[in-house]
């Protein structure tokens, strides 16, 4: 008909695989950087956090500058991970609550390049309060001893931050279809509590201490020269490959929650249409 | 009870949903697990007793204050309600209620079994099967209650609780030791080498924040209709 009528025929809507999920990764990042509960709950855990540092004997002016940034870090992840998980755990579900499951189904744009699109889109918005408020705490810091602090402080939310906020978002995107976003709330804070912050001394099988933590005592301890307080009490002190393979295993059981999910939500997509 | 009541309370608790009721019995649930695990591995008794007093006086507190923040925002039919003489707060404290009673009834189970089994804190008598959870819990609670309404997001209202628990738990020595921050510190009663004044004193206090937060909670929700646009879950 287009040819008849003497018009160019409208161009198919072939986008690739990377487009669209790139397509929905904007839109969800968009969604969660505008919602205010991103923005207060994890400024609020930070502001709390940095109210009173720990060690008390952690002094800005008396400690080398790396081991003072690496311990800044460590200090960071004690609450800034639960925010995060907190905020991200209501993603997941999101579509399918609003009852949008069938009209998402419909549009080209299929369930796995829509999942890692939700999954980078929405972390990386949920980070941005994060990189924020560790920019404010570098810029202090950078008052206090130099411009000197910037350079380890990149490097140390790179090393220390980041991997762990990318496990904890994971989880927080994957576990919450299974289990629900409330139960996975608590059970966020229940292991951040039990599996980084309470160390073998106080008598309970834990996490806390081995490369398993995702709170960053080990590229603290090995990269930077914070304090191993947990590992200490096993008698460890990080090595480099200590603290590459606690990254790796963060980062591998990250991308290990993504892609299982991913196929699941693909074959209950399939199931759907058959 | 009468049966329409019954009928009644079954009905919200179907609207509370299952994510919230099971959020709120899971705590106790894994606290006792816990217990046992600790039991069977030959784990010291004062381990043990440490540890019921962890999971009745902190843990158990956290699991109901989120389970009951979790109910506001997720009723689909709240506009309707609206549009009804039914007064939507009375309907959401009656939600928060049942969640809230859930959990402390289950709490109360756990502190009894473990008294009953001689697996307690030094120095808690039987006040302490209420006293140990009732004003966290009843602090925790309100607290969430009002920052979701306010905030009209679920995941606000647990973020900041649990952060705000948490941070009790870490900076806990400096809130023990100063005179004004004590009167909120969540954890007075498990705290040792404390008088008995300065324990009822934090435990008073913190029912009275408690019902104040409620009570601010009732003042917002005159207007329902701000609940409206929040979050889904």
């Amino acid at each position: 008909m287009t040819a008849i009528l003497g018009r160019p025929a409208a161009p198919a809507v072939r986008h690739r695989w990377q487009e669209r999920m790139l397509g929905a990764a904007r839109y969800e990042y968009l969604m969660q950087v505008r919602r205010p509960a991103v923005w207060l709950v994890v400024l609020a855990l930070t502001g709390l956090r940095a109210s009173r540092p720990w060690p008390a004997s952690l002094s800005i002016s008396g400690t080398a500058l790396r081991p003072l940034v690496g311990d800044w870090a460590i200090d960071f992840m004690m609450l800034a991970p639960i925010g995060v998980g907190v905020v991200l755990a209501d993603r997941g579900r999101r579509e399918s609550q609003l009852g949008l499951g069938d009209l998402l189904g419909s549009v080209p744009n299929g369930p796995g390049s829509r999942w890692w699109g939700k999954a980078a889109g929405a972390t990386a918005a949920t980070l941005t309060p994060v990189a924020c408020a560790w920019a404010v705490l570098l810029g202090y810091l950078a008052t206090q001893r130099g411009a000197a602090v910037i350079p380890a402080g990149i490097a140390a939310f790179a090393a220390v931050i980041l991997p762990g906020m990318l496990f904890v978002a994971a989880m927080s995107l994957a576990v919450p279809l299974l289990i629900g976003a409330p139960l996975y709330r608590l059970g966020l804070i229940g292991y951040w509590f039990w599996g980084n912050l309470v160390g073998p001394r106080y008598g309970i099988p834990t996490l806390s201490g081995t490369p398993l933590e995702a709170i960053g005592e080990y590229p603290s301890g090995a990269w930077f020269g914070g304090q191993m307080f947990d590992a200490a009490d096993k008698g460890i002190h990080a090595t480099t490959a200590d603290a590459a393979l606690s990254i790796a295993v963060l980062l591998a059981a990250a991308l290990a929650a993504l892609a299982i999910t991913h196929l699941v939500l693909s074959k209950l997509a399939e199931r759907s249409m058959s | 009870m009468s049966a329409s009541f019954r009928d009644r309370l079954g009905l919200e608790a179907r609207i509370a949903g299952p994510a919230a009721l099971i959020t709120t019995l899971a705590a106790p649930a894994a606290g006792a697990l816990l217990l046992a695990i600790l039991d069977a591995t030959g784990k010291p008794p004062a381990d043990l007793d440490r540890t019921a007093g962890d999971i009745v006086g902190a843990l158990c507190p956290l699991g109901v204050a989120i389970a009951a923040s979790s109910i506001v925002g997720r009723d689909r039919g709240a506009e309707l309600v609206m549009t009804t003489p039914a007064s939507y707060r009375r309907v959401l404290f009656l939600r928060a209620g049942l969640v809230f009673v859930l959990g402390a009834a289950a709490t109360f189970i756990i502190a009894g079994a473990c008294y009953a089994l001689g697996g307690w804190p030094s120095g808690q008598g039987a006040a302490g099967l209420i006293m140990l959870w009732a004003p966290p819990m009843a602090w925790l609670t309100a607290l969430g209650l009002l920052v979701a309404v306010t905030m009209r997001s679920p995941a606000a209202a647990s973020g900041l609780v649990g952060g705000i628990w948490l941070a009790q738990v870490l900076l806990g020595h400096d809130m023990k030791h100063n005179a004004v921050l004590r009167g909120q510190y969540l954890f007075i009663t498990l705290a040792d080498g404390f008088p008995g004044r300065d324990v009822a004193i934090t435990q008073t206090a913190l029912l009275a924040a408690g019902v104040t937060a409620a009570a601010a909670t009732g003042l917002l929700l005159a207007r329902p209709e701000r609940l409206l646009a929040g979050d889904a879950s």
